[in-house]
């Protein structure tokens, strides 16, 4: 049986660790950039959710695109 | 002798065989402020001279007298290097040509907008700051970390400029692409006019940048077609979201990345297309 065959399908579900599990990615990182380089029509569809700005600012998603961004003022390197 | 003053003497030499250059690459990097290793001289050359650089080239102190041997191309037209020597361990030491680079200008309009300045003890002409991000602009992961410093120092430069005085706001907002540039500007006050902000989203045909700008210059302010075209779903949003909020820091970002894969598909295409011109050469297709 293969190995994504035995995985929960709510681990699954998860596109990072899906990542990780099916040995796509290396590390955590790796998986993040490969999935924010392919989550545009994930990022349209919740922007065209009912959820509220402030909801959206704290969705896990566009919470990894800060994380994964341009640095901030306290880790510049200025 | 340190790298820098490699460069330097090396562009002196060029300079008097009556080479024009402008030092992109890793030492231009280095002379914008990001410290890191470099073993290649990275020139752009004005293309009125390239087809005297060889007999130039050889004429300089740089050859020594004997005749510098050329390193394989895979854009002989646009690209060429030269072996000067090797370095006490072991590693190469080329020395590179561009024609014109792909991802940039003529070079006339680069060398318009070249900075001067001390670098190896010498006066040395670089790409602008603008120009080296944009030839950084390639498929490679690398460059696009290089570009994330650049454009921070990039950043720190106009918002400098804006608070003595000599660039005026709008011109210094169509510039800024950094998070860091962005909350610098946003401290200062330098957001809170609506109409200078608009003036400024109407100078820059940057996605990222106008992604910055858009929350802070109203509903109805006018943007320019992008480079990269932004999706009118986030476009619509970012007219909208409150400035620097967690939302449009984030949708900065989308946009962002968006630009990287799209430059990066760009440049990838480029050299596909080279590599199968190559490979298929004309006087195989009669």
């Amino acid at each position: 049986m293969p190995f994504s065959d035995l995985m929960l399908p709510e681990l699954d579900s998860d596109p990072v660790l899906h990542l990780l599990l099916t040995s796509q990615a290396r590390t955590v990182a790796e998986a993040e950039e490969m999935y924010l380089n392919s989550s545009l029509p994930d990022v349209i569809r919740l922007l065209q959710s009912p959820l509220s700005d402030e909801e959206l600012g704290r969705h896990p998603l566009l919470e990894m695109y800060r994380r994964h961004g341009s640095r901030g003022w306290e880790d510049s390197l200025l | 002798m340190n790298a820098a003053h490699r460069l330097a003497e090396i562009v002196i030499a060029l300079e008097q065989v009556g080479l024009t250059v402008l030092v992109m690459g890793g030492h231009a990097v280095r002379y914008y402020g990001l410290d890191r290793n470099t073993i290649d001289y990275d020139l752009h050359l004005s293309p009125a001279e390239w087809d005297d650089l060889v007999l130039r080239l050889n004429r300089s102190s740089l050859a020594g007298g004997q005749a510098l041997s050329e390193g394989t191309s895979w854009r002989p037209g646009s690209f060429r290097r030269f072996l000067l020597g090797r370095f006490p361990d072991g590693r190469d030491e080329w020395l590179e040509f561009w024609r014109n680079n792909h991802l940039l200008p003529p070079f006339a309009e680069l060398y318009g907008r070249r900075e001067q300045g001390s670098y190896g003890e010498r006066i040395i002409s670089f790409l602008s700051l603008p120009d080296l991000i944009r030839s950084k602009e390639t498929e490679r992961d690398a460059d696009w970390e290089d570009i994330s410093c650049l454009e921070e120092f990039l950043d720190n430069r106009l918002f400098n400029q804006t608070t003595e005085g000599i660039l005026p706001v709008p011109q210094a907002l169509s510039g800024v692409r950094s998070r860091r540039g962005l909350e610098s500007f946003f401290q200062a006050g330098f957001f809170k006019d609506a109409a200078l902000v608009g003036q400024g989203l109407l100078q820059t045909r940057l996605s990222i940048t106008q992604a910055i700008l858009l929350p802070f210059a109203g509903p109805e302010a006018i943007a320019p077609d992008t480079t990269v075209p932004m999706e009118p779903v986030v476009v619509n949003r970012l007219r909208t979201v409150a400035p620097a909020s967690s939302l449009h820091l984030a949708l900065i970002e989308v946009v962002r990345r968006q630009y990287k894969l799209a430059m990066q598909k760009a440049d990838a295409a480029d050299k596909q297309a080279i590599r199968a011109a190559q490979a298929n050469p004309p006087a195989n297709n009669p």
